[in-house]
């Protein structure tokens, strides 16, 4: 048993008079404490603007803000072949990575492969270099049970292949992905990989130098931090290879009528003004994390997933989004002839706060014949009690649509 | 407001068993929407003779509310004139808009059905749910526009 809510303030708030349930982590995970409390200390008595300033203000707060970046090397372990670029959300790192490497490496013709598990995010960019570049997107299959069939990457390789972008984990059906078996593969034909670790980032293991992945796109809201930060690990390679993302203030190394040079290194990418608070908050968010344990959150959250699905399986009406063999926190359902929208709204009725829709998987959900369907979470603040909430108000819909 | 008297026994029935639930081929005026939100899908198709909409009918995947709003708009405003619709039409969207709105002009049963969903404009995430298909009438209305809109 893991004791965190009362760190939590919005656990103080009721909604309708009721206590909040909150199974949408997937969405984006609530705050402890210590980042807000963080948020509003570096605002009221540390800010000033970073990298620009020589006065003390200045020059503490861009060491802060480098801080935190030191502290997520640590976080995903990303060892001296890696770095970490600050974005504006995992969506603006997918972004990054499909343009600066759309543009130097793919021609017409060339292919991209991804999979029908992917969010909106690490399709659409993709998308633009199909648009743009007339490159071709493959996937990678799913079988009905949501597992991703990587036994058929192989045959999707051609000599036109230049990336590989897979999620680490779905935020549908929870599959967690096997990066490494699809590294494997990919080395042998030398691609690179690109992965969405919106979902992983926060509930499974992160280890870069395990991984052995070249992109690692994530966000800080996912994992008990600010809203407005994206991530992104990069292959200390390809910083150097990249033309710049965006220009403007700070990216740039010299400028004049004629030419200009660009910063080195991270820098190159991280132009005008960041989100400096979020940034010297996420250091707090990465505390809380490590102070819990990431395993330890990792075991809690799947028991907690596995006793939802037993207490859920016994209802005959609940219709789960797949069963994938490795599964993370998160599982989608429907319950039947009940639209998921119809679900959500009278979950919130009794304060239960959940997704439907789609998810920004289209895909996913027109490969197992779904428009779509409701999704539940878990965060470390949730325990078994927000489970029987479920468990009860799926029963009052079927009542209430019966 | 509790989710008893957003999911009225009308919107209940309307949901389970929708009227004019199928497709009309031949049809004038035909318009197809989806909502970007969850997916759901509506087609509205329907005959205009003599400024008359003629056998509206509709298809599509949705929640409860998108589809009783569906099945009332087809029983509603089928075999009234065009300009009379438009009128139904713009109040109705002002309606789960949370905006003035009167459907005072036509008769005291049509008046019950669309007020059905006066409630709905309390949740604002499920609005769109119950103005999808009267925009999507409005489209089918205008088809070379939907047309055009369809082909950006």
């Amino acid at each position: 048993m893991i004791e965190v809510k009362h760190q939590f303030p919005i656990f103080d708030k009721k909604i309708k008079g009721k206590k909040l349930t909150y199974l949408d982590s997937a969405n984006s995970s609530q705050k402890p404490k210590s980042v807000i409390e963080k948020l509003s200390q570096f605002y009221s008595y540390e800010f000033a603007n970073v990298g620009r300033g020589i006065y003390q203000l200045a020059s503490s707060a861009s060491e802060k803000y480098e801080e935190t970046r030191d502290e997520l090397k640590k976080f995903i372990n990303c060892k001296d072949d890696g770095e970490i670029i600050f974005t504006k959300n995992s969506t603006e790192s997918l972004n990054l990575i499909a343009q600066c490497f759309g543009e130097k490496y793919i021609k017409e013709g060339d292919e991209i492969i991804s999979t029908e598990l992917e969010h909106h995010a690490n399709y659409v960019p993709w998308h633009f270099l199909r648009k743009k570049k007339k490159a071709i997107i493959k996937f990678i299959p799913v079988d009905n049970d949501g597992n991703l069939q990587i036994e058929k990457l192989s045959e999707l390789i051609t000599k036109k292949t230049r990336i590989i972008s897979v999620t680490h984990m779905s935020n549908v059906t929870g599959t967690i992905v096997n990066i490494k078996k699809i590294k494997e593969i990919a080395d042998k034909f030398n691609i690179p990989v690109c992965v969405d670790g919106t979902q992983g980032a926060a509930h499974l293991k992160t280890d870069m130098e395990d991984l052995g992945c070249d992109f690692y796109a994530f966000s800080a809201h996912k994992m008990y931090g600010p809203t407005g930060l994206g991530l992104l690990y990069i292959k200390y390679k390809w910083l150097e290879e990249f033309e710049p993302f965006i220009g403007g203030g700070g990216m740039i190394d010299f400028v004049s009528k004629d030419d200009i040079s660009y910063a080195k290194g991270v820098w190159k990418f991280e132009a005008g003004t960041m989100p400096t608070a979020e940034v010297v908050a996420l250091k707090e968010s990465i505390k809380f994390i490590n102070d819990i344990g990431k395993d330890k959150i990792t075991e809690y959250e799947d028991n907690l997933k596995d006793y939802a699905i037993e207490t859920l399986r016994k209802n005959n009406a609940v219709q789960f989004v797949g069963s994938p063999k490795e599964q993370g926190s998160v599982f989608s359902f429907n319950i039947k002839n009940i639209h998921s929208h119809d679900v959500s709204t009278i979950f919130d009725q009794d304060g239960v706060a959940v997704r439907g829709g789609h998810h920004c998987c289209q895909i996913l959900h027109d490969k197992l014949n779904l428009n779509s369907s409701v999704r539940v979470s878990f965060g470390v603040y949730n325990n078994k009690d927000d489970i029987l909430v479920l468990d009860n108000v799926i029963k009052k819909c079927q009542k209430i649509f019966g | 407001m509790n989710n008893i008297e957003v999911y009225q026994q009308t919107i209940l029935d309307h949901s389970k068993n929708p009227e004019n639930f199928k497709i009309l081929k031949p049809s004038t005026h035909y318009a197809k929407s989806n909502n970007p939100l969850c997916g759901d899908k509506v087609e509205i198709f329907l005959n205009v003779k003599n400024d008359i909409a003629q056998n509206i009918s509709f298809q599509g995947a949705g929640c409860a509310i998108s589809i009783a709003s569906a099945s009332i708009l087809t029983k509603v405003l089928s075999d009234k004139k065009l300009e009379e619709s438009k009128i139904i039409l713009t109040n109705f969207i002002n309606m789960v808009e949370d905006r003035n709105y009167s459907f005072d002009y036509i008769d005291k049963y049509e008046q019950q059905l669309l007020k059905t969903f006066s409630e709905i404009n309390k949740f604002p995430m499920r609005s769109k749910c119950a103005s999808m298909c009267w925009s999507t009438f409005q489209d089918a209305l205008n088809c070379d526009k939907y047309l055009n809109k369809n082909n950006e």
